[in-house]
């Protein structure tokens, strides 16, 4: 089966917002959601909200369905934008690698509960970030433009 | 409900900080200070320079192109001539600084064109608990005298700060500092004379105790204000405002009376489109609305509109609609996601 590939379009505040996280997290992952819509085929990430996990260690960071509904519904009355939703999750990792085996595994297991793609944003201890997305339990191609201000 | 558009509040504040030019500020004002404060005879008087106005209160906007410095003369008597004091400091920064000195009628003003920004040394003696400046200078170097008290300010602006919150159970989200800086960019963009940022200031500062303010968004902050500002300013065409740093002083500004009448209309106008977009239900027309009230930046490379419209509006104010696209979901995936 060919899966077709999915544009990230992925707005400046999310990848400041993520690597400010990261420097604040120091040595422990943190991480939340990713807060957008989907357009013409894209993903659009337009902002990336944190979810504290009490129990985030050096080499992991979970998201609690509770915790992540609570902070969901609160950025959305704050952003007060009609677009807005959950559109995927980020985290960060403290050593210089990217999406590991288990993060593919959990946005692939996230993603059969959505018609449509999910975005997972991995951030690197060197500052870059590495995006993947998962349809329908399935890990998609993916092309990523960035934006650089609003 | 009514369009509050916080996000686009807090970017619009953002699009007016000074940006890289606090740091030249500070660069600029500890190499002035460092020049003044090596100086022997400076010394004798107990130079102790002192950096003052809108950037030190937090309240400046982009772009700075002014620093104020206050030499504050510790030793200095009644007997100090500040025409002769303001000779020799502009000989001396002029030794560090050559060809960027200029004296002016009561300070020493240094460019600094690397940084696009001039700082003025303003020489002051001590009076009581406080400071005078050189009002007048004549040609013997004899000068009347002015009391000032620019460190005041600095401390009624952080108490204000403090005082009037955004949110009553966030001692950060202090309301004060930001809505001076979105007056002094609607007096920017709605008022032709480009002096005087610091009546307005101080205009804001009256708004906010004479009326005790309390709202919960910026817009309503800022719309409050600027109708108290256009509401009080006819009055205080002859006198200015009370200086709330000197008792039964006032501000004095170089406009005349026509410039303060005009200026007093202008904010009317501003105050009006400011309730005009604080009803306004629609997000969209709102948001353009606040966009011709906050204007764009001034002296900036390139002038860019200070409030962002929402990623939904069209420059006209209606609201984008797209067939293809889908909201982001209302739902978090159930269970825990662990990522490792």
């Amino acid at each position: 089966m060919t899966l077709p590939h999915v544009g990230v379009i992925l707005h400046a505040e999310v990848s400041s917002s993520i690597t400010a996280a990261a420097a604040a997290a120091n040595e422990v992952e943190t991480g939340g959601l990713l807060l957008g819509w989907w357009e013409a085929g894209n993903i659009v990430a337009r902002y990336a909200i944190e979810v504290a996990d009490p129990d985030a260690t050096t080499s992991s960071w979970t998201r609690d369905e509770e915790r992540a509904q609570q902070a969901l519904e609160g950025a959305l009355f704050d952003l007060s934008h009609p677009w807005l939703g959950y559109i995927g999750d980020w985290h960060t990792h403290p050593a210089r690698c990217g999406p590991s085996n288990q993060d593919e595994d959990s946005i692939r297991q996230a993603s059969r509960g959505y018609e449509q793609p999910l975005l997972l944003l991995v951030h690197r201890a060197d500052d870059q970030i590495e995006a993947r997305v998962a349809h329908q339990g399935y890990i998609r191609t993916l092309t990523l433009h960035q934006f650089l201000a609003n | 409900m009514m369009a509050t558009l916080a996000t686009q509040f807090r970017e619009a504040l953002s699009a007016i900080e000074p940006g890289d030019d606090a740091k030249h500020a500070q660069d600029a004002h500890k190499q002035v200070s460092k020049v003044l404060e090596a100086d022997e005879k400076l010394r004798k008087l107990g130079v102790a320079p002192l950096l003052i106005g809108s950037y030190k209160r937090h309240v400046s906007i982009r772009r700075v192109k002014d620093v104020d410095v206050f030499a504050r003369l510790t030793e200095a008597d009644s007997s100090l001539r500040p025409g002769a004091i303001l000779d020799h400091v502009t000989e001396v920064l002029d030794k560090a600084f050559p060809g960027c000195v200029e004296r002016q009628h009561r300070s020493v003003k240094v460019d600094f064109p690397d940084y696009d920004l001039s700082v003025d040394v303003v020489i002051a003696r001590p009076c009581g608990d406080h400071w005078e400046i050189p009002q007048k200078i004549e040609a013997d170097g004899r000068a009347s005298w002015v009391e000032t008290n620019p460190t005041k300010m600095t401390e009624l602006t952080t108490e204000a700060n403090k005082q009037f919150l955004l949110y009553d159970d966030d001692e950060d989200s202090g309301v004060y500092v930001p809505v001076v800086k979105l007056v002094r960019q609607v007096r920017r963009t709605w008022v032709d004379d480009q002096r005087g940022g610091y009546y307005f200031e101080v205009l804001t500062y009256h708004a906010f105790q004479d009326k005790q303010l309390n709202e919960k968004t910026i817009a309503a902050y800022l719309t409050l204000v600027l109708r108290w500002i256009a509401d009080t300013l006819p009055e205080l065409v002859d006198d200015g405002p009370a200086d709330p740093t000197l008792p039964d002083k006032t501000i004095k500004t170089k406009a005349t009376v026509d410039q303060i009448k005009a200026a007093a209309d202008r904010f009317a106008e501003a105050a009006e489109l400011a309730e005009e977009a604080l009803a306004e239900e629609d997000s969209c027309r709102a948001a353009v609305m606040w966009r011709n009230l906050l204007g764009v930046t001034k002296n900036t490379e390139q002038s860019e509109y200070v409030f962002p419209l929402p990623d939904y509006c069209n420059a006209d104010g209606t609201t984008k609609y797209s067939s293809t696209l889908m909201k982001g979901a209302p739902a978090v995936p159930a269970g825990r996601g662990r990522y490792a």
